[in-house]
């Protein structure tokens, strides 16, 4: 019985560790998907939770880093984004000048007025990502926001390559489109 | 290499996919090719602003969280302006959320969130805010674009009034109506409260459009403001 304990407790800290050296990126992750910090926290929570109920299946995974993810996405599909209910977004932006949008984007070393302008920047990529169906909206987010690879994202989205090719190919498509008309 | 060749392999040439000879070809038909250039570098652009997008670091007690029972926390000024869309308030709601079955979204075309006035027709449009905490004396105003008017207020194009905000859904129904046909315009809420705000817009047709069916609660004639 003491074994057993002392088992128990040397599965639940390595779980402990595991989830803790992967917290910053699924923190981020949760962010870039639910958009707002509570959520994110209640999302880490209900996976924290998942992941630390079951230490001793630890062994079986391939990747707790994927795992981690595809868990952590799956929460965010399957609970949080059928149950909450979600910011309303437009596709539609609309600006008095005729300046190409690309033309203003700002390097990081900006000053107060270009910080200023890169808020509002920022703010216009939100609204045409929000502006994406949703799936193509988490793919831009997980691979050209997170950095996540398509193949890694084959595993964490559960879908084929092709898949994910063409969809992204589409999402950059619209995003595109609905920037060329963000004129600010 | 023709530009279809070269739109296809946009996506392989932003993630650095290309083989050499691949590449090679790529950026040849750019360099002969003014509008595929210019698309390549929007592109190129988007994406990197897209991978500089700001996300706050966690928070330092998160971790000591982790241990503690499941509740949803408040205190964030977060609103989710849960849905746009017309309705009679008597009805109810139609709501519209990010799911793939969402109203007014198909899985590949373009989210349209509108309001759907009739010309010269008044019609309550129902806003419901969703809040993650309670909001006393939050701010709220309202801008009416052109060709739209507050019923009983022909003359009033801003609005201003201070409301509590409940947590969880908070509705609020306005009753609209056109004034010019064929428009298409846009209204503007902005909610401020402790220093912040968020600004919600939301599109309005006026008699033009026809929506897909059941995605539309029509409004009945005869609101009196
Ligand atoms: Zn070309």
């Amino acid at each position: 019985m003491a074994n057993i304990l002392s088992w128990r407790r040397k599965s639940r800290s390595s779980a402990d560790d595991i989830l803790n050296s992967h917290l910053p990126d699924l923190y981020r992750m949760a962010f870039r998907l639910s958009g707002n910090q509570a959520d994110s926290e209640d999302l880490i929570q209900e996976l924290a939770a998942k992941f630390l109920s079951k230490p001793n299946q630890l062994d079986k995974l391939d990747s707790p880093q994927t795992w981690l993810k595809r868990s952590l996405y799956n929460l965010f599909v399957d609970g949080y984004r059928r149950t909450k209910l979600q910011p309303v977004t437009f596709s539609t932006i609309t600006s008095a000048d005729d300046t190409d949008f690309t033309d203003q984007l700002v390097d990081s070393a900006a000053g107060p007025a270009d910080q200023a302008q890169n808020e509002q920047l920022q703010q216009q990529l939100q609204t045409a990502l929000e502006s994406l169906p949703v799936n193509q909206r988490d793919l831009v987010i997980l691979h050209d926001v997170e950095g996540m690879s398509l193949t890694e994202l084959e595993n964490i989205l559960q879908e084929p390559l092709g898949t994910l090719k063409s969809r992204l190919h589409r999402a950059r498509k619209s995003l595109r489109f609905f920037l060329v008309d963000a004129t600010f | 290499m023709n530009c279809d060749i070269c739109d296809n392999q946009l996506d392989n040439w932003l993630d650095g996919e290309l083989s050499a000879v691949q590449l090679k070809a790529f950026e040849d038909h750019l360099d002969s090719c003014a509008r595929c250039q210019a698309e390549a570098k929007r592109a190129q652009r988007i994406i990197a602003a897209l991978s500089q997008l700001s996300a706050p670091k966690m928070p330092e007690a998160l971790p000591i969280l982790l241990g503690a029972p499941i509740k949803k926390r408040s205190g964030a000024l977060q609103f989710g302006i849960a849905a746009s869309l017309l309705c009679l308030a008597i009805t109810g709601a139609l709501f519209l959320d990010r799911s793939s079955n969402a109203p007014f979204s198909d899985d590949d075309g373009v989210k349209q969130q509108w309001v759907s006035l009739t010309f010269a027709e008044a019609k309550d449009v129902t806003f419901a805010l969703s809040s993650l905490s309670t909001m006393n004396d939050a701010v709220l105003t309202l801008e009416l674009p052109d060709g739209v008017q507050l019923a009983g207020y022909p003359d009033q194009r801003e609005l201003r009034w201070t409301a509590s905000l409940q947590k969880g859904d908070n509705r609020l129904t306005l009753p609209l109506i056109a004034n010019k046909d064929n428009l298409n315009t846009e209204l503007v809420l902005r909610i401020e409260h402790s220093g912040k705000h968020q600004i919600m817009r939301i599109g309005i047709q006026a008699d033009t459009h026809s929506y897909p069916a059941g995605a539309t609660l029509r409004a009945t004639r005869g609101f009196t403001a």
